[in-house]
C-alpha cells in the first residue's frame, strides 16, 4: 500500500504547489519522489509521504524553496 | 487544525482513499458535502472531516474506514450470537475469515459475507447451524 498512496499523494502534492511555486515539476525516484524548483532539488520518502498530512508537506516543501 | 489545502486536493484526497479502501471492501462508495467525504457502505455511513484528511496522513484515514466497516461489524455480529449462543466464542484468522466455535462445532464465514450480507442476517446463520444443525447449503 505504501508505495501506491505514496504515489498518489506526491501527485495531489504536486497540483496543490503548483497554485504557490510555479515551474515546480516532480520526478519519481527509487525511495519516493523529488521536487525541483528554480534549480534546488527536494527529496521526499515514500514512507513520509504516506504518514505524513498533505497540509504539513505543502508547508515543509513550500519553505524549503521560497525560505 | 487549519485546513490549507484547495477543495479539489481534499476530493483527490477522498478518492484515492476510496480506491485504497475498494480494494478492502469493494462495494464502497463516497460522497462529499462541504465539510466531510462521506464513505457509504450498504446504507451504513462514516464521515470523514476534511481538516482530517488535510491534517492527517493518508493512511491513518483508509485504516480508520475500513476498520470502522469491518471491526465494529464483526464485534457486532458476535454480540447478536453471543445472546441465543452463551459461550460461542469466535477467533480471527489471517485471512479475514471468522471461525465461531460452539458445542465442538465450527462455522466459519468469510470477509465476503460481512461486506454482502447484514449483521443480522449473518447471525440468524450461525445461530441457525450451531442449534438446529441446519447444513450449510440451507443457510
Amino acid at each position: 500500500m505504501e508505495r501506491r498512496i505514496a504515489d498518489s499523494v506526491a501527485d495531489i502534492l504536486l497540483v496543490e504547489l503548483q497554485d504557490k511555486l510555479d515551474g515546480i515539476t516532480l520526478v519519481r525516484v527509487e525511495t519516493g519522489v523529488s521536487f525541483r524548483y528554480n534549480e534546488m532539488r527536494y527529496n521526499i520518502s515514500a514512507r513520509l509521504l504516506e504518514t505524513h498530512s498533505v497540509s504539513f508537506m505543502v508547508e515543509r516543501i513550500q519553505h524549503f524553496f521560497t525560505p | 487544525m487549519v485546513n490549507a489545502l484547495s477543495q479539489d486536493a481534499i476530493r483527490s484526497l477522498a478518492c484515492v482513499a476510496l480506491e485504497e479502501i475498494q480494494r478492502t471492501v469493494e462495494d464502497m462508495t463516497v460522497e462529499y458535502d462541504d465539510d466531510y467525504a462521506i464513505f457509504v457502505l450498504h446504507g451504513r455511513k462514516y464521515k470523514v472531516g476534511n481538516l482530517r484528511l488535510a491534517n492527517r496522513s493518508l493512511t491513518e484515514a483508509v485504516t480508520a474506514v475500513i476498520d470502522f466497516f469491518t471491526t465494529s461489524l464483526t464485534d457486532a455480529i458476535f454480540h447478536i450470537v453471543k445472546e441465543e449462543l452463551p459461550g460461542v466464542t469466535v477467533d480471527p484468522s489471517l485471512h479475514g475469515q471468522l471461525q465461531y466455535h460452539y458445542a465442538g462445532r465450527s462455522f466459519t464465514i468469510s470477509d465476503t459475507w460481512i461486506h454482502v450480507w447484514t449483521k443480522e442476517s449473518i447471525a440468524r446463520r450461525i445461530i441457525g447451524y450451531f442449534r438446529y444443525n441446519m447444513p450449510l447449503e440451507r443457510l
